[in-house]
């Protein structure tokens, strides 16, 4: 949770709330049983799905009156308790105390598909309960070490035999954390519990058992896509089992299975608990060799520094202009536009103009029908398109300080889209003067950490890298950013790749449902600077390659931008922001 | 069938699904829902307000808002950061995803039920139920501008008590 929110991001989660809806059998069968409840007389509050586990749980009078029967009970020696609900509340209580008073445990986990009785993965892990360690032996050869008093992460990859070491978020919790997990999801969330004995291997064993069903929350009918995906499928249905060894009171072994909403089984992981006498003390002694290569990925405090710096160049840069950005191939035959914007900024407010190079016939002739919004930008840009390369128009955008319209050319038709609402600035954010200079690191991955490599110190610049793990349904991804801050932080070269041999990818991805490879390098190669002294890019240029994984083919990308800012503080008419105009 | 039971089956019959939709989006659970669907039906069905009340539906509406409110404000919430070690093996990067969406959903609702009343509907119906502040200052009798800047200083503190949470888990993890 390191980003920071804004209004915005408040906004887009409450109209995820707005998303969320219960099944319509569900909605039917709710709204049935009141109707029914309501017609018979003297109707009360008959809880039909609670049971006595959910009534203890959720109310506190329940709670503390079951506790006080606990109590009693011991206190005038009854051993046994009448088998029911209210035992199990007992022994998982009992079960998280004596496992927080253990000081190792072993964990075993395996992962079985359906149909397989072999295991697709396994895992080991060990926790040393005195020094807030946990250990983690995964297959091949992968181990972790996970530092809770000191938050340090170690990963050990055998494949290059590299230690990359990073900061370890999360909170520590002992081996009681299964346990406590099952109590508090029942407390919390008023579960039905199930409860029975089981012999195994000869010994008497009370199973624990819930069921949990996740909403359904994809807007869109006739799909189902819940909270939690599992192997790329959506979960549906989550069954969770304990087994308590009641003579020792501890964990034995645990099992979650996942469904799907057909009810086929999607996944089950069975893990087995063992108290055991001592373990490894560092990664060293689980099997790491010593000469294995440390990649020390500490965030480092000057990150947050130049990010600071970072936006407070951004922010200060002028807000009052009218400038061209044009991107054309950067290939000497054919060096057409891509893409081609005069841009108007005067305070909050901004115009974003968008053309294409002329290629596209029909467009043109649409372009002339809207000359009236169009002339004066593509008299602007006249002065740096020569009169032989047709223009048409893309796209305008308007942003009147707090309501982004937008008119575009969409299947050979004007269309204006519905306005959104921005409190926090223009819509992609990547239109504005500024967008195109400073740029900071944003992505879901490791913590972005400071770098140095031959360019940035060839070019005294800033480095900071980024990157996240790839997984089945995603392909690593790395991003990497060179600040100058001798041109008021602007960005010298940005990297944005995405491929799937990554040299910084932990655990094999065997297959990834995402084929899109995608690399980009953009290289600010000449700045210039407003007459207030104040740097921005003039030139940017930007390489790299897409291709399709497993494919040698691949399609390049090189493009030249060109930005010339064409007036600094000019009077603009307030019409030119009007978005009645679109109409 | 007494007056005050017609009605409400009436109410039942034109709004329970989108009472029941208010509910499951406050709550954000299936069981609770359905409990406490059948705890405001039997308050209304009992109740001298309702019986009373002059536009049933703002009533029903109303009482469900506050019930759902109760039993959040009742619950435990846990604002920790996710265990990494739960999530290396079980979990793809994408669930990780969702779980923090999830849990800024879960604080953002837990803030909310801090604000009095009105600013709590207010933001229910503005930015949950999608509603435009002319149909909200109808249903409440209260000017549309006074309402905006009312949504608009909410919002402004919801942001400020988020950022402050997430500043000092920063510091605390550091």
């Amino acid at each position: 949770m390191a980003k920071k929110l804004t209004e915005q991001d408040i906004i887009r989660n409450f109209e995820k709330i707005t998303e969320f809806n219960a099944p319509k059998e569900t909605i039917t069968r709710d709204i049935d049983n009141i109707h029914q409840m309501l017609k018979e007389p003297g109707a009360q509050a008959s809880p039909a799905d609670q049971n006595v586990w959910r009534i203890i749980m959720q109310n506190k009078w329940t709670k503390r009156v079951s506790a006080a029967v606990i109590f009693i009970a011991i206190l005038i020696g009854i051993s046994n308790l009448p088998q029911s609900e209210l035992s199990a509340a007992e022994l998982l209580i009992k079960v998280s105390e004596k496992m927080a008073n253990i000081k190792w445990a072993k964990n075993t986990s395996k992962t079985y598909l359906p149909g397989n009785d072999k295991p697709a993965n396994s895992s080991t892990s060990i926790t040393d309960v005195k020094n807030k360690q946990v250990f983690l032996v995964y297959e091949k050869g992968y181990l972790h070490q996970l530092d809770y008093k000191n938050q340090v992460k170690s990963v050990y990859r055998p494949d290059d035999n590299t230690m990359i070491v990073s900061k370890l978020k999360g909170k520590w919790v002992g081996p009681e954390r299964k346990v406590k997990q099952f109590i508090e999801k029942l407390k919390t969330e008023g579960l039905e519990v199930k409860q029975s004995k089981e012999v195994i291997d000869g010994i008497e064993m009370t199973v624990i058992e819930y069921d949990e069903t996740l909403n359904d929350i994809n807007p869109e009918p006739d799909k189902y896509m819940s909270k939690m995906l599992f192997a790329g499928k959506s979960v549906k249905t989550i069954k969770k089992k304990l087994v308590i060894n009641t003579d020792r009171m501890n964990l034995s072994s645990s099992q979650v299975s996942y469904f799907d909403p057909e009810d086929n089984p999607i996944a089950r992981i069975v893990s087995e608990t063992e108290i055991i006498e001592s373990g490894p003390t560092d990664i060293y002694e689980l099997g790491a060799p010593k000469d294995a290569i440390i990649i020390n990925k500490i965030p480092d405090e000057q990150v947050k520094d130049i990010r600071k710096k970072i936006s407070e160049n951004q922010g200060s840069f002028t807000k009052n202009y009218v400038a061209v950005y044009i991107q054309r191939l950067a290939e000497k035959d054919n060096n057409r536009i891509m893409e081609a914007l005069v841009i108007y900024c005067q305070g909050k407010k901004l115009r974003v103009d968008s053309f294409y190079s002329g290629s596209y016939a029909k467009r043109e002739k649409l372009t002339e029908k809207r000359k009236d919004i169009l002339q004066g930008s593509i008299d602007i840009l006249r002065r740096h398109v020569p009169a032989d390369e047709a223009l048409a128009m893309h796209h305008v955008s308007i942003y009147d300080g707090l309501w982004q319209h937008k008119l575009e050319i969409r299947d050979k038709e004007f269309v204006l889209n519905p306005k959104q609402r921005r409190p926090d600035g223009d819509a992609r954010g990547n239109d504005d003067l500024d967008d195109f200079g400073w740029r900071i690191l944003w992505w879901l991955g490791d913590p972005e950490h400071m770098y140095e490599d031959e360019f940035s110190k060839e070019n005294d610049l800033i480095a900071m890298e980024l990157t996240a793990q790839g997984s089945s349904n995603r392909l690593p991804k790395r991003l990497a950013l060179y600040v100058d801050p001798a041109k008021d932080y602007l960005y010298r070269r940005y990297i944005d790749k995405r491929i799937l041999d990554a040299p910084w990818q932990i655990e094999k991805i065997e297959d990834c449902t995402q084929k899109h490879e995608d690399v980009k390098i953009y290289d600010i190669v000449e700045y210039a600077q407003t007459s207030a002294g104040k740097w921005y890019p003039k030139t940017i240029t930007i390489n790299g390659y897409s291709k399709t994984t497993g494919k040698k083919r691949q399609s390049d990308f090189n493009r030249k931008c060109k930005i010339f800012l064409i007036e600094e503080n000019p009077k603009l008419q307030q019409e030119l922001f009007d978005p009645q105009i679109l109409e | 069938m007494k007056d005050n039971q017609k009605k409400t089956l009436e109410l039942l019959d034109q709004h329970g699904e989108s009472l029941h939709r208010l509910l499951s989006r406050l709550t954000r659970c299936e069981h609770t829902t359905s409990d406490l669907m059948q705890e405001l039906f039997i308050r209304l069905s009992g109740g001298r307000g309702f019986a009373k009340a002059l536009n049933p539906y703002a009533y029903a509406w109303k009482t469900a808002a506050n019930l759902a409110f109760d039993w959040r404000r009742k619950q435990k919430i846990n604002f920790e950061y996710l265990d990494p070690t739960m999530l290396s093996d079980e979990s793809s990067q994408h669930t990780l995803e969702q779980m923090i969406q999830q849990e800024q959903i879960n604080r953002i609702l837990h803030i909310t039920c801090g604000f009095n009343e009105l600013a709590r509907n207010v933001i229910v119906m503005r930015f949950i139920e999608q509603k435009s502040y002319q149909q909200i200052a109808e249903r409440l009798g209260k000017n549309p501008d006074y309402l905006r800047s009312l949504c608009s200083k909410k919002l402004k503190h919801l942001q400020t008590i988020l950022n402050k949470e997430i500043s000092s888990h920063q510091k605390g993890g550091e």
